[in-house]
């Protein structure tokens, strides 16, 4: 533990004497330091990836995040971009989330080189960087993939079609973001194989997978209705899950009351598995300054799966302040 | 005769009531119309950079792109300022050419700066600063109300956006 954090220290001292000593390099971060605990119940999973959990006591582990990142323009058409985040739920340890090169093609198109976050959900790309959104974290009914990152290539194409921003990122699959004035909408389809070894016995080899994503924004003056509905497939194991979310928010001044559902849905497997929670949230955003928000977000989770219950039925109530600079 | 008095009698005070009334209509109507023009709309408005830039023109649409931290195709340009001397103009210029609230814009930045290691925009709050930035960094651009210009030296306009 300490050493991570010597590593991390050092790893920021590095960036900012880069900074220093470099007009185009940028350095910009952001936290979430958020507390919560269950008030009824005995536990509440808030984070499935990196197994963020509540119980009875007061807890900052599970949402606190911080993350700081180094931009360098190396000449006109490349660029090179750094992540470093330390998770509560991982014990505040480094981790490297982002470290690529930017080709620049054209002023439309681009490539990148190395390791980027696995953009498969709408929130995925900025999942950490919770100033980006009203909740204290995304709803974790419909974030439950366990591989956040991947290291390869991309083709990221962006340009204006009509009235619409678009935006197209070709990975092992396709996204689409089509943005125009009040509306955004964002499709994903991804497509990969499989492999997975557990105690060093092979259990799953060229399993071929599908995922699919639709999210629909509405972005009105003072309203905002946000929506996600995502299907994952795989047939040999005969896994299907589906996973939706609905959120609505009012701003009035600084402050945003939203309102929230999500559902994760698995539909009973050969093997018996029958996932099945989801959770009613509710909670308020503060801006407070230009790049700080508070946040208080009460959540009420439901788990009915029967034999592949997760943590039981739940209450919880966590606050958190969020920055970016 | 007597009923004619009568009726003749109470016509002009209705006349000049009307007359009154009408009047008041066309009076509220002439104040309320530039009002609501007023505040619907800022003076005019223009893009500028340094008078040694080279950007000549941009359109409305790289504008946007600009601000939104896209690359855009004229190579001239660097990098795009918000002017927040006056909150007005910046209200209308997310409204007008961004079309977007300042908080979708605010938010929308910040998952272009962690998406895409892009550039948070920079703010200036006065007409000196805005000056002094274009001198130091010719190739930037930023909007500014036409009222504003003879305060901000060496200044070229680039584009008239309302």
């Amino acid at each position: 533990m300490q050493k991570s954090w010597l590593v991390s220290v050092s790893a920021v001292i590095i960036l900012v004497q880069a900074c220093l000593a470099n007009a185009d390099t940028r350095i910009s971060g952001y936290g979430s330091f958020v507390a919560g605990k269950t008030v009824s119940g005995q536990y509440f999973l808030s984070d499935f990836p990196k197994t963020g959990i509540y119980d009875k006591d007061w807890s900052f582990s599970p949402d606190t995040t911080i993350g700081i990142q180094l931009s360098h323009d190396i000449n006109q058409d490349y660029s090179f971009v750094m992540q470093l985040n330390a998770h509560g739920a991982r014990g505040y340890e480094s981790e490297i989330n982002w470290a690529y090169i930017n080709y620049q093609l054209s002023s439309e198109l681009s490539v990148q080189l190395g390791r980027k976050r696995l953009p498969l959900y709408y929130y995925s790309d900025f999942f950490d960087v919770g100033y980006a959104y009203n909740w204290i974290r995304p709803p974790a009914d419909n974030y439950t993939w366990q591989i956040s990152n991947y290291n390869g290539i991309n083709l990221l194409y962006e340009t204006q079609l009509g009235d619409w921003d678009t935006t197209f990122n070709i990975i092992i699959g396709i996204v689409g973001e089509f943005n125009r004035d009040w509306l955004n909408i964002r499709l994903t389809a991804m497509s990969s194989e499989l492999d997975r070894t557990i105690n060093g016995i092979q259990v799953a080899e060229n399993v071929v997978q599908q995922f699919n994503g639709l999210s629909v924004n509405i972005n009105l003056d003072s309203f905002s209705l946000l929506s996600e509905f995502n299907g994952y497939k795989r047939d040999d194991d005969h896994i299907d899950v589906h996973t939706r979310m609905l959120s609505l928010a009012y701003t009035v001044s600084d402050i945003t009351p939203f309102i929230s559902y999500s559902e994760f849905e698995q539909k009973l497997t050969l093997a018996g598995g029958d996932e099945h929670h989801s959770t009613r949230s509710a909670g308020i955003r503060w801006d407070i300054y230009h790049n700080t928000a508070l946040k208080i977000q009460y959540d009420r989770v439901k788990d009915e799966g029967i034999s592949s219950a997760i943590l039981g039925d739940s209450e919880s109530l966590a606050f958190g302040i969020d920055v970016v600079f | 005769m007597g009923m004619q008095a009568r009726v003749s009698g109470h016509s002009p005070p209705v006349a000049v009531c009307r007359t009154g009334l009408y009047r008041f209509i066309l009076l509220c109507l002439m104040l309320l119309v530039p009002a609501a023009a007023w505040s619907q709309q800022t003076a005019n408005v223009v893009l500028i950079t340094h008078k040694s830039s080279n950007v000549d023109s941009l359109s409305l649409l790289d504008i946007r792109r600009l601000y939104l931290g896209f690359p855009v195709a004229n190579e001239n340009v660097n990098r795009p300022v918000i002017n927040r001397v006056n909150e007005k103009v910046y209200e209308d210029f997310l409204k007008n050419i961004m079309h977007m609230t300042e908080d979708g814009y605010k938010r929308k930045i910040v998952r272009r700066v962690f998406r895409y290691g892009a550039d948070y925009v920079t703010e200036l709050y006065s007409l000196k600063a805005i000056a002094r930035h274009l001198d130091a960094h010719p190739n930037d651009v930023v909007f500014v109300a036409i009222d504003d210009l003879p305060r901000i030296k060496d200044a070229k306009i680039v584009v008239r956006l309302w």
